[in-house]
């Protein structure tokens, strides 16, 4: 017995022992990459941010190298050789070449990374930053830049390395920064290429924002510049009721002389319900099928390895899609024809369309699980896992135009329609339709287009849409605040104002942004309370906590704000910290509102940590600039159980936020509860009602049964009280046969699981792990793309020829408004 | 006996470990086929004889198995097509959740002036084909009708179709 | 005996007499006095330990309780490896239901009298309504004839105002022939 114990016990200790070491082992094994501390950061100058050192200025892991490189390969056989060698410290040098910045980013263990060098030091040597100049994909020049005890970060070019046949002769040097503190960011960047360099040297002042011209594509092997294979885009939308059914096509033509692989990452409005895919080969249309979208990746490959004519539709984000078309055979061209359905916001009496037309540039915080990067057009291709968009430079333009026809049957009188953002030509049919184009004057596709109008009647009936098919009813509801909520006097608020001070918001964002909040600090009374947050690299405020709106602090908050500009990275997460985390006034309604461009990519991290400290706040997200990021804007805005608002750059921002304080002025109906009668109803979305606002309706939709006329009643608080909203319907009245209505539902029903997604880890992580699947399920169901399942179409009989060619990126304007300079590079 | 309550309670623990979650992840996994997937196209045709072709209604089995079946291919629909006519050279309605097994509705009408009679391409399913062996598709008749809608009797077949095949027809 | 209330067989007046009240009362009353020593020897009875099980009861005991449990053990493990491939959960899964079960309602108004169209399935009434010739199915030929009246710009019957927006139009021929080609439509014909 005692024998047999012993053997136990031992049995035991070497099984702990093997799975302690092997742990160990795996932590340690693979590439400096892991080494590389999250927990403290470097600095450059202010308009920078990268990458991390410890404490003591080392950047990096044990050996103290760090590399940030979009050829991993080439990256770790820089770090192996470099780290065989003791003496590779000494065989530092230093050159200047005036006039020349290397400018690249690129992405390395998801983070962007810029080394701007303007500035040379001498000493040099604990810890080194490895680098690569992304020159084309084959270059890989790997640049080091060292930081010294002192933090001093200086200049040395690696030296060409026989055994690395890759690497040309260190000729673009990299210069070097700043001191380096500790908890400051490093951000590298390395110049792209000789070409390149010529033509930035080309470029003027003039050339700061996009200007005529055609974009011409460069490849290795080509020595004439072909331009871009998006020819066009053409837009057509049906709008019906509150119901958007839009056609998107694409023309892809290859000017090239080999065969390509189109790829084209571009938005769609993140409620868009993607329906129906159509390849277009000659005068054949091909229809493609959804499908779970590994299986349609998989599919997608295999057609085009084997030659054929192909194309695969994927979701990134909620408004991020990519599509590729491969096998385009030389001079010849492919159409893709998507469908989709999604609902118009309304607001202020009037339907607003949007159709987003470019990808902001993302700024990706250390550890983001799925990065957007934002590179040159040009530059090397995105690590895996990651999506790119490639934007052209100030002086390039897009081959690709956009047309766009819009027809609006409202169903009541119309009154005014308008766009803010692009010249329109507007044909009025009758009193309740109408035909709206985009002006042949402003087709550039760099600035969301956005169509506002207007219908008659002080108040908009609540609109009730049904639909019934073979698989039951489904119902949208878009339900209107009772007129009293409007004499109700508000209860004191705490107004917390954060804004985004990062590089992208730098110049006319920010001062929309600046003006917006001043407008609203003015309109405070003297027992509201207010806060100041300014968030980029990091977070900090006015004060250690509100302070009363009386003309003294708010004097002193308006010269704060004067102060702030933009530059650095966009830690959204503090600015998300920073407003939520400290200790709610109960007597006061706390209001949050967020000012930003939003260009990230770690939106589900700020999504959980939205839902994790929203407690009795309110978030309202406010998108400044050309092309905020609506998906994040809308999402922090619903879960924050607040609305959002847009500041494009041609609105007036104080009259923006004069609208919302118009609505938080009067106390919203909260904590909603709907009886829905005798409609028998059954997976409403979104599941936690919204409150609903002066002037803003709330839409929901659903599965129903029943067909009796009934009473729907809203109730929720306002002003203390109780209060019901009654809403007479009758669904056989209502009733009709909106194709789109049940898409409308399953994107509504995806797209609340997918928010439930962001953070149901850390609240059930058994409910978690079935979403996907629940998603997939519901996507396939009604033939929606979805983050789970994609469009797949292949022309099974049009083989081509030869190897499947190479992917073009098709490269795409840096929106209106954002600098080219502190987002993408120079 | 302590020791065996230990090594007994050892066993408990691991036992759930052993069917762990990758392997049955890996079982999940669609079927490993040897070689590649090979793409084809089935024309659906549909004679109307002296008729003129108006609408069309057809089902079309054996694609989308989730069952082996010795001998047969396994069929996944990657693409719908028109037919030869111009009349009906739009992709046909279908039912996207068809594609989750077994068998799919295929249909269409034209009001178009000029009509095909006799036997003609209405439809051209392209497929991708894994594992041996050949896929076995089955096609039903279920409603045609001549241009004034009148329900017409019509015979419908299908035709596997290679690249090479096709050729020399449609290109 | 008292003339009234006292005569037991007098009950109209719906008085019972006293005494016999009071008789009644004692004779079924339980006494609920329990002896103060009793409650003390019950108490204390509780709060001692139980008796120590013999030691080869004991024995027999944990030999027992191990052996179901090893038994039990190991039917799990081999439970566990024969089991198939897990399904996907069917739909509507828990978060559908997390979504529908505060939203499920009922009101009083809903008449209990009324003819119930619920009785139908929906669907069945949907099937009926693309069912534009009449002939039972709801199939292309359905699409095909509305599709005809609307390019020639014949009369248009109300009723294939599919959509309800009060016109008759190709969206409507559109959801007849989605009807059409549905499988689930199928299920329930």
């Amino acid at each position: 017995m005692m024998r047999a114990t012993k053997f136990a016990i031992a049995g035991s200790l070497i099984l702990a022992l093997g799975v302690t070491l092997s742990a160990i082992v795996v932590g340690c094994g693979g590439s400096n990459y892991g080494h590389m501390s999250e927990s403290s950061t470097v600095h450059a100058p202010a308009g920078e941010g990268g990458v991390t050192a410890d404490a003591d200025g080392r950047v990096g892991g044990e050996a103290g190298e760090v590399r940030f490189d979009p050829s991993v390969a080439i990256a770790e056989e820089a770090f192996r050789q470099a780290a065989e060698e003791d003496d590779y410290e000494s065989s530092f040098q230093t050159r200047r070449e005036p006039g020349i910045d290397f400018r690249t980013k690129y992405l390395e263990r998801k983070r962007d990374v810029e080394i701007n060098a303007q500035d040379e030091r001498s000493k040099l040597s604990q810890g080194q930053v490895n680098f690569a100049n992304s020159v084309t994909p084959d270059s890989g020049l790997i640049g080091t830049v060292s930081v010294d005890a002192n933090g001093n970060v200086v200049n040395a070019p690696v030296r060409p390395r026989a055994s690395r046949p890759a690497f040309p002769a260190s000729r673009d040097s990299i210069k070097v920064i700043a001191r380096l503190d500790p908890d400051e960011e490093l951000w590298v960047i390395s110049k792209s290429s000789d070409v390149d360099a010529e033509r930035e040297r080309r470029v003027g002042a003039e050339d700061a924002v996009p200007g005529a011209g055609a974009l011409m594509c460069i490849r290795p092997s080509i020595e004439t510049p072909v331009a871009a294979p998006l020819k066009h885009t053409e837009v057509s939308a049906s709008m019906s009721g509150y119901i958007s059914a839009v056609n998107v096509q694409q023309q892809y033509e290859n000017p090239f002389d080999v065969k390509i692989e189109a790829v084209y990452v571009f938005p769609l409005p993140q409620n868009a319900a993607v329906s129906e895919f159509v390849m277009t080969v000659g005068d054949r249309k091909i229809r493609g099928v959804v499908r779970e979208r590994k299986e349609a990746e998989r599919i997608y490959e295999a057609a085009k390895s084997q030659g054929h004519h192909a194309s695969l539709l994927t979701q990134e984000r909620a408004n991020i899609f990519t599509q590729k078309v491969a096998n385009i055979e030389p001079k010849k061209s492919i159409d893709i024809d998507i469908t989709y359905f999604n609902t118009l916001a309304y607001a202020r009496g009037g339907y607003e369309f949007v159709f987003p037309m470019v990808v902001g540039p993302r700024f990706n915080p250390a550890g983001s699980a799925d990065p957007v990067i934002a590179s040159p057009r040009g530059g090397h291709p995105a690590p895996a896992g990651s999506t790119q968009v490639q934007y052209l430079r100030p002086a390039e333009r897009t081959g690709h135009d956009i047309g766009l026809t819009l027809n609006i049957d409202a169903g009541v009188e119309i009154e005014h329609i308008h766009s803010p953002s692009h010249a329109i030509e507007t044909e009025t049919i009758d009193s309740t339709r109408a035909v709206v184009k985009l002006s042949r004057l402003d087709s550039i596709p760099n600035k969301d287009f956005v169509l506002r109008y207007r219908v008659a009647g002080e108040r908009v009936k609540t609109a009730l849409m049904t639909h019934r098919d073979e698989r039951g009813g489904f119902f949208t509801l878009l339900a209107y605040p009772p007129a009293e909520l409007e004499s109700l006097e508000r209860a004191p608020m705490e107004m917390i104002f954060v804004l985004d001070c990062s590089g992208s918001m730098n110049g006319a964002p920010i001062k929309k942004a600046k003006t917006a909040i001043s407008r609203a600090m003015k309109k405070l009374r003297p027992d509201d309370t207010f806060q100041i947050i300014r968030f980029s690299n990091n977070a900090s405020q006015l004060g250690p906590s509100p302070v009363l709106a009386t003309a003294q602090n708010v004097e002193r908050g308006l010269s704060y704000l004067d102060g702030l500009s933009g530059s650095g990275g966009t830690m959204m997460i503090e600015g998300i910290r920073a407003a939520l985390d400290f200790p709610h006034d109960e007597r006061r309604l706390r209001f949050v509102c967020f000012m930003t461009d939003g260009y990230i990519g770690n939106e589900a991290q700020i999504l959980g940590a939205v839902h994790e400290k929203l407690g009795e706040s309110r978030i309202f997200s406010f998108g400044v600039g050309s092309s905020p990021n609506r998906f994040l804007m809308n999402r922090m805005a619903k879960l924050g159980m607040g609305a959002v608002a847009y500041v494009g750059l041609n609105d007036n921002a104080g009259e923006v936020m004069d609208l919302f304080f118009d609505r938080i002025s009067h106390p919203a109906l909260s904590n909603l509860y709907v009886d829905w009668g005798s409609m028998e109803v059954t997976d409403v979305y979104p599941r936690r009602t919204p409150d609903l606002f002066v002037d803003r309706p709330i839409m929901l939709t659903g599965r129903f049964n029943g067909n009796e006329p009934t009473t729907i009643r809203l109730r929720g608080r306002a002003g203390g009280e109780f209060r019901d909203v009654l809403i007479e319907v009758d669904p056989r009245e209502c009733e009709g046969r909106h194709k789109g209505i049940p898409n409308v539902w399953a994107r509504t029903k995806i797209a609340d699981l997918a928010d439930e997604a962001t953070y149901a880890m850390s609240v059930d992580p058994a409910e978690a792990a079935r979403i996907p699947m629940a998603i997939e399920q519901t996507a396939l169901q009604f033939g929606l793309v979805s983050a789970y399942t994609a469009f797949v179409a292949v022309d099974s009989l049009s083989q081509t020829e030869g190897a499947y060619g190479v992917s073009v990126q098709q490269p795409v304007h840096v929106p209106e408004g954002v600098k080219y300079s502190t987002t993408v590079g120079r | 006996m302590k020791f065996l309550l230990i090594l007994l309670v050892s066993i408990l623990a691991a036992g759930p470990g052993a069917g762990d979650t990758q392997e049955r992840d890996e079982a999940r996994a669609t079927f490993a086929f040897a070689g590649e997937p090979r793409f084809e196209a089935v024309d659906i045709f549909v004679d109307a004889g002296d008729a003129s072709l108006g609408a069309y209604q057809v089902e079309l089995k054996g694609i989308e198995r989730k069952e082996a079946r010795v001998g047969t291919a396994f069929v996944k629909i990657v693409g719908l097509e028109g037919g030869d006519h111009p009349a009906f050279g739009d992709a046909p309605y279908y039912d996207p959740e068809a594609l989750q097994g077994g068998r799919v509705i295929v249909a269409a009408f034209s009001t178009a002036a000029d009509l095909p009679a006799g036997r003609t391409r209405v439809a051209r399913v392209h497929v991708m084909l894994e594992g041996a062996g050949e896929p076995a598709y089955e096609l039903k008749i279920e409603a045609a009708a001549d241009r004034g809608g009148k329900p017409i009797r019509a015979q419908a077949s299908t035709e596997r179709v290679t690249k090479e095949q096709s050729e020399g027809t449609d290109q | 005996m008292r003339d009234d209330t006292n005569n037991p067989t007098d009950f109209d007046s719906g008085e019972a007499p006293e005494a016999l009240i009071s008789d009644l009362k004692r004779l079924y009353q339980d006494d609920l006095r329990i002896p103060e020593a009793v409650d003390r020897a019950i108490l204390d009875s509780l709060h001692e330990a139980p008796a120590p099980i013999p030691w080869r009861s004991a024995k027999r005991i944990w030999w027992t309780t191990g052996i179901t449990a090893a038994a039990a053990g190991l039917t799990l493990i081999v439970w566990l490896q024969g089991q198939p491939t897990p399904q996907a959960p069917p739909p509507p899964n828990t978060a559908d239901q997390l979504a529908s079960g505060d939203m499920r309602q009922r009101s009083a108004f809903q008449a209990l009298d009324a003819p119930s169209m619920l009785a139908e399935s929906d669907a069945m009434v949907a099937s009926v309504k693309e069912d534009v010739d009449g002939d039972g199915q709801v199939n292309i030929l359905d699409a095909f004839l509305v599709a005809r009246a609307v390019e020639s710009g014949e009369s248009l019957d109300p009723a294939w105002d599919m959509t309800g927006d009060g016109s008759v139009s190709m969206t409507d021929v559109d959801l007849i022939a989605n009807a059409a080609v549905s499988l689930s439509r199928r299920s329930l014909q």
